[in-house]
């Protein structure tokens, strides 16, 4: 996984930009973030890649209007393009989350070293944690994913999603109580 | 409520080190969620990088438009006599009486910047030579007002203290504690306090309720909101109707860090679940259950009535009385997106997604934009609610499981839903109809779907389909119906 840009690294790209090499770097550190989201969010590879492409463009069109506002806010800025680029997807194309897919439209899943089938075993694991994560509620969904796969803190998802970060937690907290109970009763079915 | 925090704050500090990749963990479902990240083709990766490359080559940049509010700001406090004029900035002096600021305890006077802690004393700084002119006052947002609602904990700055510090020792967050002392935000996104400050903090004991009966408490028109902000769509209004608390919201933005409760009310034609402001509403103390005691799972659910299609419907069909019908099914913990409760608020709407006879009409299907409540159609603003397929069959999975692994050999269930209800060839409602059942309809149950959300039944005829689960009810009294036919009553009329 790409290293983490310290708070102060980060803030010197944005003031660079549009230095080449500083987009470069933040399109380095928020790359797999973004996709992972938006792969989370949507299931399938394509209209993974295509929301991604768009989110970034999004970005670099509208630089100029970031405002930077101390340490996450970038994450938080772009985090809430990516929301609202997923949210007009499902507008258009009218699916769910809870679509099944078929495995081979689902992403990639990284694992360095893996055999091919643990590849596939991986992968199999995603779809199902995706179908679990979409029948939380909606706010719940969006907690849990912006934090294992956008990798953000609670103290960012409180300022994408607009709430307070003690509200975060306890939505994450129940969230996972819940996904846990699933988990096990289907594990328990296998 | 204090073991609920506590029980958050240690699974957040597990998730965070998991996610620092500090450690492995045992447990197998954040094992798999830390374990299946996406990962993109580095073809992809370098197509991309390369058109944003070229995108900045064709944008013009206009270097004095990339300025940061940090040098917004620092223009006007040049001079502290502009600064009445600055739109952001006013002098305080109601928290001034509050909260005493003295020219000697401004000699302590410490900045914290994103939980470091910095001296100030450099007074070639613009903000800090506003500081110690102002002597007694201190910077405040001009649209900040205390908001006495807000249960809060006094204390006082110790001496190596930073806000981020006392945030984290009291549950709450920095911004929090800034908001209801109307501190103000530095450009710098720090907050300027001292030593031996009383300041407020919020008392997080307080805001957890979970299940509450809260009243009405204003003469104001009251509305359930449909999420935690003030500018959010009405779903319902208020009269005299008691509410029931199931979660409390704080939310950072809206409303000077405002504390919403999360609230179902029933009315005649069904139920609606939203938003509050607490500050408006009572919560009775005697009702209130904590969550740690709460059990949720297995509850008894509550019977709710929502709007279901009555027939296959295209995208584009606009509805009428015809297209839908009410059915009563268990809901408790609410999970799918924004189900209607009533008919008379969806009739007229465009139905943006075909959806099958049986689907819940909820706010998807509607095209309903779930921030801003714009509906595609007419509209209307009432009436809204989410409701759950997956947690309202918990009752009824759990009987069939208890069943299913008992000894009795045959379970049967009946037909619970007041309407008829569609058979289908896989347990999903995107699978074909190959019947419908009417209700009180008996049928038997061969297994159940591995999200327990279907029974796998068989018809009559041998035929065997899928149900959705909360749509039957176990009967757990007679199962061996089939062994006793009931005896057809014989027609006397003879014609």
């Amino acid at each position: 996984m790409q290293e983490r840009l310290t708070d102060e690294e980060e803030r010197a790209l944005i003031d660079a930009l549009p230095d080449k090499d500083a987009l470069r770097g933040l399109y380095a550190a928020y790359f797999d973030r973004v996709f992972g989201y938006v792969a989370y969010r949507v299931g399938r590879r394509q209209d993974a890649e295509d929301i991604t492409a768009d989110v970034f463009m999004h970005v670099v069109r509208n630089i100029q209007q970031f405002e930077y506002r101390g340490a996450g806010s970038f994450a938080a800025w772009i985090f809430q393009i990516t929301r609202n680029q997923i949210r007009q997807f499902y507008r258009q194309s009218q699916r769910g989350i809870k679509d099944d897919i078929p495995l081979d439209a689902l992403p990639q899943i990284r694992g360095d070293g893996l055999l091919p089938d643990e590849v596939l075993t991986r992968q199999e694991t995603f779809e199902r944690l995706r179908r679990m994560i979409g029948m939380l509620s909606p706010r719940r969904q969006e907690v849990v994913t912006l934090r294992f796969y956008a990798g953000l803190s609670n103290q960012e998802i409180a300022r994408v999603l607009d709430l307070d970060e003690r509200t975060v937690a306890s939505h994450l907290s129940r969230a996972i109580d819940d996904l846990q109970h699933r988990y096990q009763q289907e594990g328990i079915k296998k | 409520m204090s073991q609920n925090h506590s029980h958050n704050k240690e699974q957040n500090d597990q998730i965070d080190r998991l996610l620092a990749r500090e450690t492995i963990t045992d447990d197998p479902l954040l094992k798999a969620l830390t374990e299946t990240q996406p990962e993109a083709s580095t073809r992809f990766r370098a197509a991309l990088e390369s058109q944003l490359l070229a995108q900045v080559d064709a944008m013009s940049f206009d270097d004095s438009n990339v300025s940061t509010e940090l040098e917004e700001i620092e223009t006007p406090m040049d001079t502290t006599l502009n600064l009445p004029q600055h739109p952001r900035i006013q002098l305080a002096s109601r928290a001034t009486r509050r909260f005493p600021f003295t020219l000697a305890a401004a000699m302590f006077a410490i900045v914290i910047v994103g939980g470091l802690l910095v001296g100030m004393f450099n007074t070639d700084d613009p903000l800090n030579a506003l500081f110690f002119a102002q002597g007694d006052d201190i910077l405040q947002a001009d649209t900040c007002e205390i908001d006495e609602t807000i249960p809060i904990i006094s204390y006082s700055i110790q001496e190596g203290d930073t806000l981020f510090s006392i945030a984290g020792d009291f549950s709450t967050t920095v911004e929090a504690i800034a908001a209801v002392n109307c501190f103000d935000q530095m450009a710098d996104g720090s907050f300027i306090t001292q030593v031996n400050d009383d300041i407020r903090i919020p008392d997080t004991r307080q805001l957890a309720i979970d299940a509450c009966t809260v009243q009405r408490d204003t003469r104001d028109p009251l509305f359930i909101q449909s999420n935690s902000q003030t500018n959010s769509r009405q779903l319902y209004q208020v009269t005299n109707e008691s509410l029931l608390a199931l979660d409390s919201e704080i939310n950072a933005a809206s409303n000077n860090n405002a504390v919403w409760y999360y609230v179902r009310v029933t009315i005649d034609r069904g139920l609606i679940e939203g938003f509050v402001l607490a500050s408006l509403v009572t919560p009775l103390a005697e009702d209130c259950v904590l969550a740690s005691e709460q059990d949720t799972v297995g509850q008894v659910a509550n019977p709710v009535q929502v709007v279901v299609a009555a027939r296959d419907l295209p995208a584009g069909s606009v509805l009428t009385l015809a297209d839908v019908e009410t059915r009563s099914i268990m809901a408790d913990d609410i999970e799918q997106p924004f189900v209607f409760c009533c008919v008379d608020f969806v009739i007229g709407r465009e139905v943006t997604t075909s959806i099958s006879a049986g689907d819940f009409v909820t706010e998807n299907v509607l095209g309903v934009n779930p921030d801003t409540g714009a509906i595609s159609g007419q509209s209307s603003n009432q009436g809204i609610f989410e409701a759950t397929a997956t947690a309202l069959v918990q009752g009824a999975t759990q009987t069939a499981d208890a069943l299913l692994e008992s000894d009795s050999l045959v379970v049967y269930g009946f037909v619970s839903s007041i309407n008829s209800i569609n058979v289908r060839s896989e347990p999903m409602t995107s699978s074909d109809t190959l019947t419908t059942l009417q209700p009180d309809d008996r049928v038997q149950i061969i297994g159940q779907s591995e999200d327990g959300v279907w029974f796998n039944i068989r018809l009559e005829d041998g035929r065997e389909g899928w149900v959705a689960a909360g749509l039957v009810s176990i009967d757990n009294n007679t199962p061996n119906v089939t062994e006793t036919p009931t005896p057809t009553p014989t027609p006397t009329d003879a014609p």
